[in-house]
């Protein structure tokens, strides 16, 4: 296999930006032709903010947001976070990086079947090293309520509560940006609104970055600035 | 950095372990148990076979030469065929010389040098586990020969050296003394030759491609799981490193079933062929005595390398798979793929030529399965010549035992490769469960989706059967020399390829073709109770 060459493009990104986009393009070859899932996307987001995606299904906000969170490969265009570009990292550097740095919050929740929810909340501070912010669990737990939860699997546990283990786990590491791909798809109206209100007063506590994906406008409007996607086209809103 | 790998790895395989449904790991034990049971039968039964036939062939034998002159017996000592002389001492004070002929170390050790040098550092070879039988078998052997000697040498009024290299050639050439002393000791020469380790490697060849089936299989229902430990952070490395942990623990939980297998097929060999079974050859069932213990932990040692190779070879072959498609639980289905087969579809209104494009596509796969289930064959095959040189003089009562033992052993290792065919047949189909499941929801029917599955399963099936035949093949070519002896010299060596690569052809053909088939129609059977929807799902 040949290596990706390293690129030595160099570029000033100011401290207080912690994500930056720059002609992020992803395009799926139908034969002759090309789908340009995304196309020629520019982002700034600075650190703290709380932005929000909206679009129809299909528009490519879903894909926007695995290549912005390392998930997914993009055709062309780069990706720094925090001054580093994503894409240039080594497998087991962007793995690494995606650990400390990186948290994600999917719609269906993407909890592990065999580990309890304290297991599942632990697992990113445990490949992390396990020294890492050690009583921060306990804290974690008591905000959003699972506390009398915590040994239980996930199988066993309400779509509410588990797509809060799955925030606990998104957030244990204290990361600098997290990524929620439409994360009230699969709840009720209730939680839903209890699972946004607690993930944005997380976000101010810790001053983290929240990048959500949502169909929901009344979401989409407390964010600091909203964008839209239409046919892989990102438009500040 | 290794040892935090290996610890949340641990931590995860672990409770994997504990909390998965049985049925993955049950399954998995109970294969591993019965591979590595078949693997320590089957070579137990070569070090017995082997007992039987090779002191004709190596003269490993020891004899005793009384009231020699120094003259004499340096003479004696200086025999090319003389591989030791030691003086021992006889109740009558009497000198005599005693001779040990066996062929050389380097004749013997046909292996490489690494196996020498690792069954050396383990101490196998001088380990000489007939020393505790030595005293009481030792005594008849030479009372006979001494009965023979003395008789010779009175009747000629000769004490000459030359009378007596005659004499003990004649001897060990007439009258074969093969009694067990001797017969553990050539078991001793021949686990480290060649052909043993041939047999062994097949053996994992086996173990191994049985092991990626099964891995495979679970992997992939595993995907999203994968998938999910990706995103938070986890590496290839890690994922392979739960793999290979998981492994091991089903490996060490197999092995006393591996004894119990193993103790319990010996016992019923034992009952089947107690009439044959004679004082002098009970021996020749003790596991422990042709296989020393040092011996077993190599062969255990290797199955588990092959388990582990298994296990690897799946994580190596996923090891590209995108994040995404993993947790979306399905592999990777290009658009491109959808749009090409549109296009067909638009010009042709053929399944047939949707069934050849997805072919084309997945031929990477495809080859994946014909490479493992061509890995299984040539060990039934092996064996199952090694039933038919048999077959003339199965009803004598020396090779009835050996017979029988080889018929259940082949059966056992037949049952085992179909079952292996069978689920990598199966397995490669239901790669297809969500695409079938697309069609289905279009309105395909039954025999829609027949016409879509089988040409693929005989393109697949004829791929394995001609991988097969050509590893089949090989397989003889280096073991050639294994059955070496009588019943098979009867054969003029010309008739004797053609036949052989006749029943190759013959026997791969209709071993593989029907196995393919059968897991294709079980597969087609499962999926047409299920629902569109669940199949859609890609859930079994």
């Amino acid at each position: 296999m040949m290596k990706k060459p390293r690129s030595t493009e160099k570029i000033d990104i100011p401290e207080h930006q912690v994500l930056t986009v720059r002609a992020l393009c992803k395009t799926y070859f139908q034969g002759d032709t090309h789908i340009r899932a995304v196309d020629d996307c520019y982002l700034t987001v600075e650190r703290g903010e709380f932005i929000s995606i909206i679009g129809t299904s299909g528009s490519g906000k879903s894909t926007l947001l695995h290549m912005l969170g390392g998930l997914d490969t993009p055709t062309s265009g780069k990706i720094y976070l925090a001054g580093r570009d994503l894409y240039d990292m080594s497998d087991k550097e962007l793995s690494a990086y995606r650990n400390k740095n990186i948290g994600f919050i999917f719609q269906s929740f993407h909890l592990l079947p065999v580990l309890t929810a304290k297991e599942n909340i632990l697992l990113p501070q445990k490949l992390a090293g396990g020294t890492r912010y050690p009583h921060y669990f306990d804290t974690l737990v008591e905000k959003l309520g699972l506390t009398d939860r915590i040994h239980h699997l996930p199988s066993e546990l309400s779509g509410g509560q588990q797509q809060r283990v799955a925030a606990a786990r998104a957030l244990i590491n204290k990361p600098a940006i997290l990524f929620a791909d439409e994360p009230t798809g699969n709840l009720d109206e209730t939680s839903a609104k209890e699972l946004i209100s607690l993930l944005l007063s997380l976000r101010q506590e810790l001053n983290q970055t929240l990048v959500m994906v949502t169909h929901d406008k009344t979401i989409a409007a407390m964010a600091d600035k909203t964008y839209t996607m239409q046919n892989g086209i990102l438009r500040k809103a | 950095m290794q040892q935090k790998v290996f610890r949340v790895s641990l931590f995860y395989a672990l409770r994997d372990i504990r909390r998965r449904p049985v049925r993955f790991l049950s399954l998995s034990a109970i294969v591993c148990a019965a591979l590595v049971s078949l693997t320590l039968l089957l070579l137990f039964m070569e070090a017995q076979w082997r007992a039987d036939v090779m002191p004709d062939r190596e003269e490993n034998y020891h004899f005793t030469l009384d009231n020699l002159s120094e003259k004499e017996a340096a003479y004696a000592e200086s025999l090319p065929w003389v591989q030791a002389a030691y003086r021992s001492v006889s109740p009558t004070n009497e000198d005599r010389i005693c001779l040990r002929i066996r062929s050389d170390w380097e004749h013997c050790t046909e292996s490489g040098e690494l196996v020498r040098e690792l069954i050396r550092k383990i101490g196998l070879f001088r380990r000489e586990p007939y020393a505790a039988m030595y005293d009481t078998v030792y005594d008849g052997a030479m009372a006979k020969f001494h009965a023979y000697w003395y008789g010779a040498t009175e009747a000629n009024g000769l004490t000459d050296t030359r009378f007596a290299e005659t004499q003990a050639y004649t001897h060990l050439i007439d009258h074969k003394v093969t009694n067990q002393v001797f017969m553990q000791k050539t078991v001793n020469s021949y686990v480290i030759q060649r052909d043993f380790f041939t047999l062994i490697l097949m053996f994992c060849a086996f173990t191994a491609a049985a092991f990626t089936i099964l891995i495979e299989n679970d992997y992939r229902r595993s995907f999203e799981d994968f998938g999910c430990l990706r995103a938070l952070g986890f590496t290839n490395g890690h994922l392979l490193c739960i793999h290979l942990i998981r492994s091991f623990f089903i490996y060490i939980s197999a092995l006393p079933g591996t004894f119990l297998v193993s103790a319990g097929f010996l016992a019923l060999f034992r009952r089947m062929t107690a009439a044959s079974i004679t004082e002098e050859t009970a021996y020749l069932m003790d596991v422990t005595a042709h296989l020393p213990i040092p011996l077993m932990l190599i062969l255990f040692s290797l199955m588990l390398g092959a388990v582990l190779l298994g296990t690897g070879a799946v994580c190596f072959l996923h090891r590209r798979e995108e994040i995404m498609s993993l947790l979306r639980g399905v592999q990777r289905m290009q658009i491109s793929f959808v749009a090409e087969t549109s296009e067909a579809f638009a010009e042709s209104d053929s399944i047939r030529e949707y069934g050849r494009l997805y072919l084309r596509r997945s031929r990477r796969s495809m080859l994946y399965t014909v490479i493992v289930t061509s890995l299984v064959m040539p060990l039934p095959f092996h064996l199952f010549s090694s039933l038919i040189e048999l077959l003339p003089a199965a009803g004598t009562q020396e090779v009835y035992p050996v017979f029988l033992y080889t018929l259940l052993q082949t059966l056992a290792v037949f049952i085992t490769t179909l079952c292996i065919t069978v689920t990598a047949a199966r397995s490669a189909v239901s790669m297809r469960a969500r695409e079938l499941g697309i069609l289905r929801s279009l309105g395909a029917d039954r025999d829609c989706i027949r016409t879509l599955i089988y040409p693929a399963a005989w393109i697949q099936s004829l791929h394995i059967t001609i991988c097969s035949l050509f590893m089949i093949i090989w397989t003889h070519i280096v073991s050639r020399n294994h059955f070496d002896f009588d019943v098979k010299a009867e054969a003029g060596s010309g008739a004797r390829l053609i036949n052989t690569l006749l029943s190759d052809i013959f026997g791969s053909a209709l071993f593989v073709i029907p196995a393919t088939f059968l897991g294709t129609v079980l597969f087609l059977r499962y999926f047409f109770r299920t629902p569109i929807l669940t199949s859609m799902n890609d859930k079994e």
